[in-house]
């Protein structure tokens, strides 16, 4: 059960990390006196970041050296990080007014921090001042980078590895890591995402994009967001470099940056043996084919443009970035609904393990996969025979039933979320298609809309909808972990 | 033992390096683009020509 002790150190961890996103207000503070749109923007970053800071400074200092950091700390963190900073990130969105509630500013702020990219305000965001429109994209960029880290870091620093937990912890399990350190590998990721930023700025900027553009959309496609500048996605562009330029971004975005390091450090081998990018290679062809198939046989679009309409949108969903090239963003008017639902499937299968994008994950689905196949062999031959169960990811890894009954967990749980998502919203008069895509969006991070998310929309699907993008990102288990440890039986 | 700060020479060949690596990988992206839109567009045309 947590005790006074436990917040002492979960609220100096917060207030750490509050102050750090509060001093990152100072790049839209720095927009704000350059471009002549956002001048009125100033007051609204510079008083809310300084709040941040002072809080923050406040938690962290007067709480001081209270313990170290066990694992019941790591979740809470984990789990309160989130609506901590989406919260204190929407303010400037509602004090500035272009958010009409602090609802949708929430909305907006808990959506750029899980990098969902669901939004109720973007269709006006071409209006927006380009201090704001910077803030939403750095929320994907810090969001994208914060879940990978702070999975690394704090859990690590936890000590576990329990895919139960995460993920991410999982793969950077002892003995497994990238580097031998935790901080040496913070370190090096950090570096990684930056580069990162500036290689993908720096092709968008010479496929077609300005410099600003260039940035924003750099950071949403690597944080895996999908926020626009614009409210008709990438289709504003109307370049098909640029679309080309948008999936690369994606990509990257959504590999295994243990991945990266290792293609990096010259084991260019390791892009086809590893079981991430081969299952997203695989998927990702078989339903650009199918999709685009249905595409040319259900609507009068030619062979061309339903093999890249397809293409496109399936690497988007795969991704859970959630850009979209169709005209106004109106996906329901421009594909037939089977279209649809293999984009969603694309959203809920997700994007690679240590990664910022969201979903089930590539390596999950692979070992479900191979588990099928694993548990026909085992039936069929006899008892004595004992068959071994790996998978190639960096080093030939053993799979373990636990493992297997953690991963079996974590899809019962994140389906039975999305029904229970999908029945609330249907309960607010959505039909069941509507209301299936919607929570499938938020829960994996996915953000395509599909007419359900507006500022027009209740309250309740508002909040069912943040709540998705919450216990989505963080994989739910630790949530139920979280609320579980106020329970006496946890001492 | 004080740790020694990398010289700017040492600096600038790791950036290179890190930046060359990435535009490595981006070709390689570009490859497995290349290589899906071809295996679905062959699928599509063997489609159209058998449909």
């Amino acid at each position: 059960m947590l005790g006074l002790k436990d917040f002492k150190i979960i609220v100096r961890d917060l207030g750490l990390l509050l102050m750090l996103v509060g001093l990152t207000m100072s790049v839209p503070i720095v927009l704000s006196l350059i471009y002549p749109d956002s001048y009125g923007t100033f007051d609204d970053f510079a008083i809310i970041g300084a709040l941040m800071v002072a809080i923050g400074a406040a938690c962290y200092f007067s709480i001081g050296d209270s313990g170290e950091m066990s694992l019941k700390h790591a979740i809470a963190l984990m789990v309160l990080f989130w609506p901590l900073a989406g919260l204190f990130s929407a303010i400037p969105l509602y004090t500035y007014g272009v958010a009409p509630t602090f609802l949708d500013a929430y909305f907006e702020g808990l959506s750029g921090w899980t990098t969902t990219g669901l939004t109720t305000i973007g269709v006006n965001a071409d209006s927006f001042p380009h201090s704001i429109n910077m803030w939403r994209g750095m929320l994907q960029y810090m969001g994208g980078l914060g879940v990978i880290l702070i999975s690394i870091v704090v859990l690590a620093q936890a000590r576990t590895g329990s895919e139960s937990i995460s993920l991410v912890a999982s793969e950077f399990a002892p003995g497994e890591r990238i580097r031998p350190g935790i901080w040496s590998t913070a370190k090096i990721l950090v570096t990684l995402f930056l580069s990162f930023l500036f290689i993908c700025s720096l092709i968008l900027l010479i496929a077609g994009m300005d410099l600003f553009d260039s940035i924003f959309y750099a950071m949403t496609g690597l944080g895996t967001g999908g926020f626009s500048a614009y409210s008709d996605s990438i289709a504003h562009f109307d370049s098909g470099i640029i679309e080309i330029a948008t999936v690369i971004v994606m990509i990257i975005g959504s590999t295994n940056f243990a991945i990266h390091l290792t293609i990096l450090s010259g084991n260019y081998r390791e892009i086809l043996r590893n079981i991430e990018t081969r299952t997203f290679i695989v998927f990702v062809t078989l339903f650009t084919t199918i999709g685009a198939i249905w595409l040319w046989s259900a609507t009068s679009t030619s062979s061309g443009a339903a093999l890249f309409d397809s293409f496109y949108h399936i690497v988007s969903g795969m991704t859970t970035t959630g850009w979209t090239i169709v005209p106004n963003g109106d996906m329901p008017a421009a594909f037939p609904a089977f279209f649809i639902f293999l984009i969603t499937l694309c959203m809920i299968m997700g994007g690679n393990s240590v990664s910022t994008a969201g979903g089930i994950r590539q390596v999950r689905i692979a070992l479900m996969i191979k588990s099928i196949w694993w548990h026909i062999r085992r039936t069929l031959s006899p008892r004595t025979v004992v068959f071994p169960r790996s998978y190639h990811h960096i080093v030939k890894k053993t799979v373990t039933d636990s493992r297997m009954m953690d991963i079996y967990m974590f899809v019962s749980i994140y389906l039975l979320t999305l029904l229970i998502s999908t029945l609330v919203l249907m309960a607010h008069g959505y039909n069941l298609d509507n209301s299936y895509f919607e929570s499938a969006s938020a829960l994996t991070s996915g953000g395509m809309s599909f007419g359900i998310t507006s500022t027009a929309a209740e309250d309740g699907v508002k909040i069912m909808l943040m709540i998705d993008m919450w216990v989505g990102r963080i994989e739910i288990i630790p949530v139920l972990m979280f609320f579980a440890s106020f329970s006496r039986r946890f001492k | 033992m004080v740790r020694r700060p990398a010289s700017m020479g040492q600096l600038v060949k790791d950036s290179l390096s890190l930046v060359g690596g990435i535009l490595l990988e981006i070709m390689f992206i570009l490859w497995t683009i290349i290589l899906i839109m071809g295996t679905a567009g062959i699928a599509l045309l063997v489609w159209q020509l058998v449909g």
